[in-house]
């Protein structure tokens, strides 16, 4: 019998049935990829994060009240939306480097192996991407957005998407805090007594360099760095600090910064000229006034921040004519709100509806003069409003009427 | 103290919901994909652009330089990195200062 030769197969080579178990990762020497310092800096991201939403929601809540709120929008303290705008702008910066330093500690669980144990590992690592994304989303895109260098273009439009995606992030956020709670509570708990392993892990770090201490403290140096490189915008006696705010507020006719100048507005000298009219319609008597004419009335003075929803605010002192005392004059019903017409051209905010609660505010003016002298034409001239506690953008400037709303 | 847990997530889950639903409903925003794109795309320079970078760094310092100096190189490039990227608006397009 002729004998064939059996044809053995080979065994696979042992390396490469473990590659495809498993290929080569990266590994991450360095003992701070740890649930402490993921839960320290963790909890200052959140805390950030948590600030800016809910500032967030107070600037977009005074600029679009729904109806059952619009009435009961507070006009006091007249620096509120100076402190929350403020607020808003100051912690998303400063979550920069907060998130930048938590991304770095838990970078190397983007290397788990195997990448998806279960569906609620999905689920979580899901969740995860979707807060991770909508994060940088927002900080990126707030950061832009008060340095006013819209880059999106026309792909989305800036306030409507910030805003949703904000829910989006806090929501995965939320999910995030729930899923890692027992981790949380772990990394929270003081090393020394009961975290054994992660006090001796400190100690080898601190060894080879780069202890907890010392990275936790680098982490809060620079977020105190990117704050006060920036929060002069509206902390004012610190704008010369500050000199990588993104709005020079030092800079301004009449001591004021001009976010939208009457060129950009399409407001001319020809339509603020001698014939311009305050119009006040819909109440009894309606009016029809010159600025000779609201000079003569009672002026009263007034000491407001203009505060922008790009974080910016600096304070002035107003003085014009009361609006309440315009809306008496005009017959105007005590409850009434009114809408005000600017001569601007091309802007979203030429015409501002204004609850009756700011219109009646002793403080809530139709001024005329800026920090001594008469407005300048890219303040608003001859006449702008200026009440308390209200976003930048309806404190309408080149006002032509004002119409009482039943 | 599992039912708190779960309370919270599927709290947190319905308001990312009701984000996902107002992104995709809202008339302004025309174009949501548009909006996942910029989503995708920071995670993408993240994941793959800074984050590797920083990484090398750190590998590479930790090769070659004492505990002392590590220290003093990882503080300087969160505090110098951080700086950066937040002034990035500022140093590319300049500051906003109308007059």
């Amino acid at each position: 019998m002729r004998r064939f030769p059996v044809r053995v197969r080979k065994p696979i080579p042992e390396n490469l049935t473990s590659f495809l178990r498993q290929p080569p990762l990266p590994r991450f020497r360095s003992r701070l990829h740890d649930e402490r310092t993921a839960s320290l800096i963790g909890t200052a991201l959140g805390a950030a994060f948590a600030t800016a939403f809910l500032t967030g929601l107070v600037s977009h809540v005074l600029q679009h009240p729904p109806s059952w709120l619009a009435h009961h929008l507070p006009t006091r303290p007249s620096w509120g939306y100076r402190l929350t705008q403020g607020l808003h702008v100051a912690s998303g910066i400063a979550a920069i480097p907060l998130l930048l330093a938590k991304l770095w500690t838990v970078y190397p669980k983007l290397f788990e192996w195997p990448p998806l144990k279960s569906v609620l590992h999905a689920l979580e690592r899901l969740s995860i991407l979707v807060l991770f994304s909508g994060a940088v989303f927002e900080l990126v895109t707030g950061l832009l957005n008060s340095a006013q260098w819209y880059v999106w273009g026309a792909q989305f439009p800036f306030v409507q998407t910030h805003y949703w995606v904000a829910w989006i992030t806090v929501g995965a956020l939320v999910v995030h805090v729930g899923v890692k709670a027992p981790a949380i509570a772990r990394g929270l708990r003081s090393p020394k007594k009961e975290l054994v392993e992660a006090y001796r892990a400190d100690l080898e770090a601190q060894r080879r360099g780069v202890s907890r201490r010392a990275f936790i403290t680098t982490t809060a140096v620079a977020a105190g760095a990117v704050t006060v490189a920036t929060v002069g915008e509206s902390v004012t006696p610190l704008a010369t600090v500050s000199v990588l705010s993104p709005r020079d507020v030092t800079v301004g006719e009449q001591r004021l910064p001009v976010n939208r100048t009457a060129a950009q507005a399409g407001v001319t000298r020809a339509v603020t000229g001698a014939d311009w009219r305050l119009r006040v319609t819909g109440g009894a008597r309606p009016l029809s006034l010159s600025l000779d004419d609201l000079a003569a009335l009672a002026q009263t003075s007034a000491a407001l921040p203009i505060a922008c929803v790009e974080g910016w605010s600096v304070g002035a002192h107003w003085q014009g004519v009361r609006i309440g005392d315009l809306l008496d004059l005009a017959g105007a019903p005590h409850d009434a709100d009114i809408r005000v017409t600017s001569l601007e051209k091309n802007g979203a905010y030429a015409v501002m509806v204004m609850e009756r609660q700011y219109a009646r505010d002793p403080s809530a003016l139709l001024a005329l003069r800026l920090n001594g002298q008469p407005l300048t034409l890219d303040h608003g001239y001859p006449a702008r409003i200026i009440v308390p506690n209200r976003p930048g953008v309806l404190q309408t400037k080149w006002v032509q009427q004002m119409a009482v709303i039943a | 103290m599992k039912v708190l847990r779960w309370t919270t997530i599927l709290g947190g889950a319905a308001v990312a919901v009701y984000g996902a639903f107002g992104l995709l409903t809202a008339p302004e925003i025309r174009q949501p994909r548009q909006v996942g794109y910029w989503l995708l795309g920071g995670v993408v320079l993240h994941d793959l652009v800074l984050a590797p970078v920083v990484f090398v760094l750190c590998w590479a310092a930790t090769r070659r330089t004492t505990p002392r100096v590590r220290r003093i190189l990882a503080a300087a490039l969160l505090v110098a990195g951080a700086t950066t990227l937040v002034a990035a608006p500022v140093l590319l397009h300049g500051r906003v200062a109308t007059r």
